[in-house]
């Protein structure tokens, strides 16, 4: 069986490799695609993006502050989601966790311990310097046609005013945002500090002491073609998968070139094997060279850990079997090849590959949970880019369930004896 | 020279449906024989075969094929190991070149022959490192004769081996059948091509609408189906055919030649006799009964060079 498999799944190899459309679509299309999108991609607006808050100001009942409280109703109200994180843990690990298995974006937002505190201070600090500066201009403007005792009076509040502001140090108020730079993060960043500036604006008064500060949540620093690659990968190893065996297999199919295998020794079993096989192969292939593209011309930072490799291996052979069962439907190759088509584009422009899904439409984002790219794309971002275990091996979790339905699916619709 | 039967088919029968494809055939071949199922387009040929290599499944009846039972799912894989097939129209991996493909093949048989051996064999040394989609149609055939020999099989299919090739590729392919008989080899031929049947077959089966209506030798075949031979001479002079007529009453003007039907020698002769005394010296031929006469008489019409009936 080993035999007959490797000889299949070489020859497979062979022909497509040898396949001037094959390589095209397989090779120099995917890496158009990531020039392309690392080149021009900055970021995206959104209609509602879930950013996690955690709120450490609390006063003395032990509930969070009324300002604090403001400033997140009006987060709320803004473009944001708001998701709570207890104050009283690790936010770092509670979102990751949170996040689940399944991963997602990670952004949290940190509201410091004394946020109402130093905010009203800094308020009161400002309008005490401005009483301040308006009383010593006017001193210095009139003070010459003033009474000595109006002159003196003056001079006593300016002192007691500078007594006072002795009491309201100055200060910054700091808002820690942690992301983990994804396309969205510049816009993200953008919303959030207009957010910040209508707060101070509105609530607190002019000249604010109130600053986000971005961080990354990675230590790696990381590039927009970091976030392309692993989705632009898990995009062609499911447009491969898809189309590539789909249009192959029906080819192969219309030709008789199947019929004639199934006259020999080899069984169904061995050929969706070779298939898998001849694509895992295909997807390794491609890996790399995305890979010595992004080294070479955009000097990637990312690199595939084992993970990455089991999840491409994976995604192969979910997609191989999508790509059997489209196959064992459509006998007609044209119709195969729409098909395909018609399956891969959408999945791949609905499973977040070039941005995040939370500028899509809330059905289209309900669309994409159930699409096995939208595992494979956050997926192989965990293993490539976060490097978050539990977020990876989750979504390899429910590919690996996919995986195993489809290509038994796959098996069973293809035909190697007519009734 | 034949022996042992190879292939035993009873009251083998097909359904799609109302449509019955095979219908109750029944039939033998033995081993090292060419044995070759005629019949139009259609008339249930490759369903046949199609259920003897284990491709399609029988509705009823039964087929054994080098003592297993093509319905077993265990005798299915034996059967697929000793059984060497050239499907109708083949087709192999396109990119892939005549030497790769052929390799291919002999790699999913536990016991091949080498290649380059094959390769030989039909003469295909100079395309062996051409791309299968670069070959012509005759090379195609010899490439899929290769394929279906490289398991040294006890019994080879060959689908409609020359449909479609022009005449040279065509002879080409019956010297390489020719070759496969001569090495001992058996050979389950289907043709729609009564010339190719007549020339390479030991025993012809004339299947029409799914149905067996004749079996036997070239020879028997003629002998019982074929009818008399015709005594003819070409295009006679107008005078002639009148009085040819009158001295033989057997004798028809058709397509411009006068045709006499004569069943044996002395029938020969008298109908020279007749001509030579209205003064008939030249353009006398004798033509023998063929497959196609056989085909005529048993189905009533002729077939197409595309398979059809006429």
């Amino acid at each position: 069986m080993k035999k007959r498999v490797l000889a299949i799944a070489s020859a497979l190899f062979k022909n497509w490799m040898r396949s001037r459309s094959g390589v095209f679509f397989s090779f120099l299309f995917p890496v158009m695609l990531l020039l392309l999108f690392a080149s021009i991609f900055g970021g995206q607006g959104s209609s509602s993006i879930p950013v996690y808050v955690q709120n450490m100001d609390i006063d003395d009942q032990g509930g969070p502050t009324n300002l604090s409280m403001t400033f997140l109703r009006i987060l709320n109200e803004t473009a944001f989601a708001v998701k709570r994180v207890p104050p009283e843990v690790d936010g770092l690990a509670f979102v990751k966790d949170d996040l689940g298995l399944l991963g997602g974006t990670f952004r949290l937002l940190i509201i410091p311990d004394g946020f109402e505190h130093r905010l009203l201070n800094g308020s009161l600090r400002a309008r005490l310097s401005i009483s301040l500066e308006t009383a010593q201009s006017f001193l210095e403007d009139a003070g010459g046609t003033l009474l000595p005792e109006q002159k003196a009076g003056i001079e006593e509040g300016i002192r007691q005013l500078e007594g006072a502001m002795v009491h309201f140090p100055p200060g910054e108020v700091v808002l820690r945002y942690l992301d983990e730079n994804t396309s969205s993060s510049l816009i993200v960043q953008s919303i959030l500090n207009n957010v910040v500036n209508t707060f101070s604006a509105g609530i607190v008064g002019v000249d604010s002491n109130l600053h986000v500060q971005p961080e990354g949540v990675s230590r790696q620093r990381l590039k927009s073609v970091d976030y392309f690659l692993p989705a632009i990968i898990g995009a062609f190893v499911m447009t491969n998968g898809i189309i590539g065996v789909t249009t192959n297999t029906t080819e192969f199919k219309r030709r008789g070139v199947l019929r004639r295998f199934a006259t020999t020794p080899m069984s169904r079993l061995e050929w969706v094997v070779s298939n898998v096989i001849s694509q895992t192969t295909l997807s390794f292939m491609l890996v790399l060279v995305m890979l010595m593209v992004g080294w070479v011309i955009f000097h990637l930072t990312a690199i595939p850990n084992l993970l990455a490799l089991v999840y491409i291996a994976v995604g192969s052979i979910l997609f191989s079997g999508i790509g059997l069962i489209l196959a064992g439907i459509v006998t007609d190759v044209e119709a195969a090849s729409a098909a395909g088509n018609a399956v891969a584009f959408p999945m791949m422009f609905v499973s977040g590959t070039f941005w995040s899904p939370e500028i899509m439409p809330a059905w289209m984002q309900t669309l994409g949970n159930y699409l096995p790219l939208t595992y494979l794309s956050n997926g192989l971002r965990s293993a490539f880019i976060l490097k978050h275990l539990p977020s990876a091996l989750g979504n390899l979790a429910v590919l690996a369930v996919m995986a195993t339905i489809l290509i038994l699916l796959g098996s069973l619709v293809t035909k190697w004896q007519e009734r | 020279m034949t022996g042992e039967v190879v292939v035993r088919v009873e009251g083998l029968t097909k359904r799609y449906g109302d449509l019955v494809a095979v219908d109750r055939a029944s039939f033998d071949v033995r081993s090292s024989e060419i044995f070759a199922f005629l019949g139009p387009n259609g008339a249930g040929k490759t369903t046949t075969i199609e259920m003897l290599q284990c491709l399609r499944t029988i509705t009823s009846g039964s087929a054994v094929v080098l003592g297993f039972d093509v319905a077993k799912r265990h005798d299915q894989k034996e059967i697929r190991k000793r059984i060497g097939v050239l499907p109708q129209d083949f087709n192999a991996l396109d990119k892939l070149t005549v030497r790769e493909n052929i390799a291919l093949f002999a790699s999913l048989y536990d016991n091949a022959r080498d290649p380059s051996e094959l390769i030989a064999l039909l003469d295909l040394k100079d395309k062996a490192d051409v791309r299968f989609d670069d070959l012509s149609g005759g090379l195609r055939q010899r490439v899929g004769i290769a394929a279906a020999l490289v398991n040294e099989p006890e019994l080879v299919f060959l689908d409609e081996p020359t449909t479609g090739l022009d005449p040279k590729s065509r002879r080409d392919v019956w010297e390489v059948i020719r070759q496969l008989k001569d090495r001992g080899s058996t050979v389950f031929l289907t043709t729609h091509y009564m010339e190719e049947a007549e020339r390479l077959a030991d025993r012809i089966a004339v299947i029409h609408k799914g149905k067996i209506v004749a079996l036997g030798s070239p020879a028997e075949l003629l002998a019982q189906h074929g009818g008399h031979s015709l005594l003819i001479v070409q295009n006679p002079e107008p005078g002639t055919v009148e009085s040819a007529r009158k001295a033989l009453p057997a004798a028809r003007h058709t397509q411009g030649d006068l045709e006499i039907r004569v069943k044996d020698i002395d029938e020969v002769n008298h109908a020279l006799d007749a001509l030579q005394a209205i003064g008939v010296r030249t353009g006398i031929q004798i033509r023998n009964p063929t497959i196609e006469d056989v085909f005529l008489t048993l189905i009533g019409a002729r077939v197409t060079e595309e398979g059809e009936l006429a």
